[in-house]
């Protein structure tokens, strides 16, 4: 019985003391109030769309904390649900990973990113979507040297 | 105090506790079957299981895995047949906890579907390895149904785990983002991204945010007020108000909750007293 009642004030101690220590939780799925999130796409100089977890643009946040209680770092993905990066952000990321091995063969790329949130009549929708196209350096980004990998 | 004790260690024949039993066996049989996605990458500075301390190369194992459905197999067997006791319970919740551990420790994306379940077993466990003597001895001499077996304090700290889960979850919320969590907006967006299109609550709390905001609110007020389910009088309100966030939730997203919705409804409603009713009331017929 004593062991029980151990178990209980454990429940409410680990999750405090040390964060989510599998089987102890706080239970923090949705436990976020994100106002906005943003789809990722990318396409290649030929205009085919291409895997976004080429280009870590992909979404890891499923409804829990992303990282939280988890034994694997997740990768440093562009997408952060509830945050609407601005172009610079977008940009710097994007050329961080052409310059990957995996993405060097790529000229440049161009990004879509479509933005949801809230839209008039108390629902949510696309507010707006930009897209940019982003090259390692300025002279490559006219896209006229635009070439398959 | 005496009396709170007593009462604590008053003893009620062991159908509940069985039927409890019998529905974590099932948790235990769903998790032996799950597909694991291993992923690679970094590992985290902080524990996140009890077993963080294990050897990446153990974690990763292959031969962990199979190790851990395999002794799951075996201890789930013989607690179903109630062999081997108390080992036999012992040995489904290490690796019951083994096996979700092996899983959390080696993604960066998990759910909480099996940690309610998880605690459960060790509650019952300790119920079992307490009664372990006079459990045997009752099914030795075919009493088992007609013995009183099962303590009221294992009753009641299931209650207390589930309603300390509910609380945990609705506070979390409270302290990382306030009261505001509940303006609508929020589950509107996950509404809108992973909201099965067919599903009629997907069309209700995307058509206005208002209803999105009182479900927000009726969430967060239920959640929280989890842990007064040790409350025998309000027990069974909360019992329903948590069925019916889940009923709305398994409907609306693909999150795995049914072992969760199930376990809350064993505990929160009126279960034990219906079972109870059914026995005596079959007893009668017999003895009629």
């Amino acid at each position: 019985m004593f062991a029980a009642g151990a178990l209980l004030v454990a429940n409410v101690v680990v999750p405090i003391a040390m964060g989510d220590v599998y089987p102890f939780t706080s239970a923090p799925m949705f436990r976020d109030a994100p106002q906005t999130y943003c789809n990722y796409r990318v396409f290649g100089p030929d205009g085919q769309p291409l895997p976004s977890e080429r280009f870590l643009c992909h979404r890891i946040y499923d409804g829990n904390p992303v990282g939280y209680g988890v034994g694997v770092k997740p990768p440093r993905v562009l997408e952060e649900f509830g945050v609407a990066h601005d172009e610079e952000t977008v940009r710097r990321h994007i050329c961080e990973q052409l310059a990957t091995a995996e993405n060097r063969g790529y000229a440049f790329v161009d990004v879509e990113q479509e933005v949801i949130g809230p839209v008039e009549g108390r629902r949510v929708g696309v507010v707006r979507v930009d897209r940019w196209r982003i090259a390692v350096d300025a002279e490559r980004s006219s896209g006229k040297e635009a070439q398959q990998p | 105090m005496n009396r709170w004790l007593e009462h604590l260690q008053r003893k009620s024949t062991p159908e509940f506790g069985l039927l409890v039993n019998w529905t974590l066996l099932a948790s235990a049989l769903v998790l032996v079957f799950l597909p694991f996605d291993v992923r690679e990458g970094e590992r985290a500075e902080w524990p996140s299981t009890l077993l963080s301390w294990l050897p990446h190369a153990w974690l990763y194992s292959p031969l962990a895995y199979w190790l851990c459905r395999g002794l799951l197999v075996v201890g789930g067997t013989l607690w179903f047949r109630q062999r081997w006791l108390p080992w036999s319970c012992w040995l489904t919740t290490a690796a019951y906890t083994a096996l979700w551990s092996l899983h959390v420790e080696t993604t960066y994306n998990t759910a909480h579907i099996f940690n309610m379940a998880n605690m459960l077993l060790v509650i019952q466990s300790l119920w079992i390895t307490a009664e372990a003597p006079a459990i045997r001895e009752a099914l030795r001499e075919g009493r088992y149904w007609d013995t009183p077996l099962l303590p009221r304090w294992v009753v009641l700290a299931g209650i207390a785990y589930v309603g300390l889960f509910h609380t945990a979850a609705g506070v979390s919320k409270l302290w990382f983002s306030g009261a505001a969590w509940a303006n609508g907006t929020s589950l509107q967006l996950w509404t809108h991204l992973w909201g099965h299109s067919w599903a009629p609550t997907t069309w209700l709390v995307l058509s206005d945010r208002r209803i999105a905001a009182a479900l927000q609110v009726a969430t967060l007020v239920i959640e929280t007020a989890g842990i007064l389910a040790l409350v025998p009088q309000s027990r069974t309100w909360i019992g329903l108000g948590l069925v019916a966030f889940y009923g709305g939730v398994l409907l609306t997203f693909d999150y795995g909750f049914e072992i969760n919705v199930l376990l809350t409804a064993l505990y929160l409603l009126p279960v034990e007293r219906w079972l109870s009713e059914w026995r005596e009331r079959r007893k009668a017929a017999v003895a009629g």
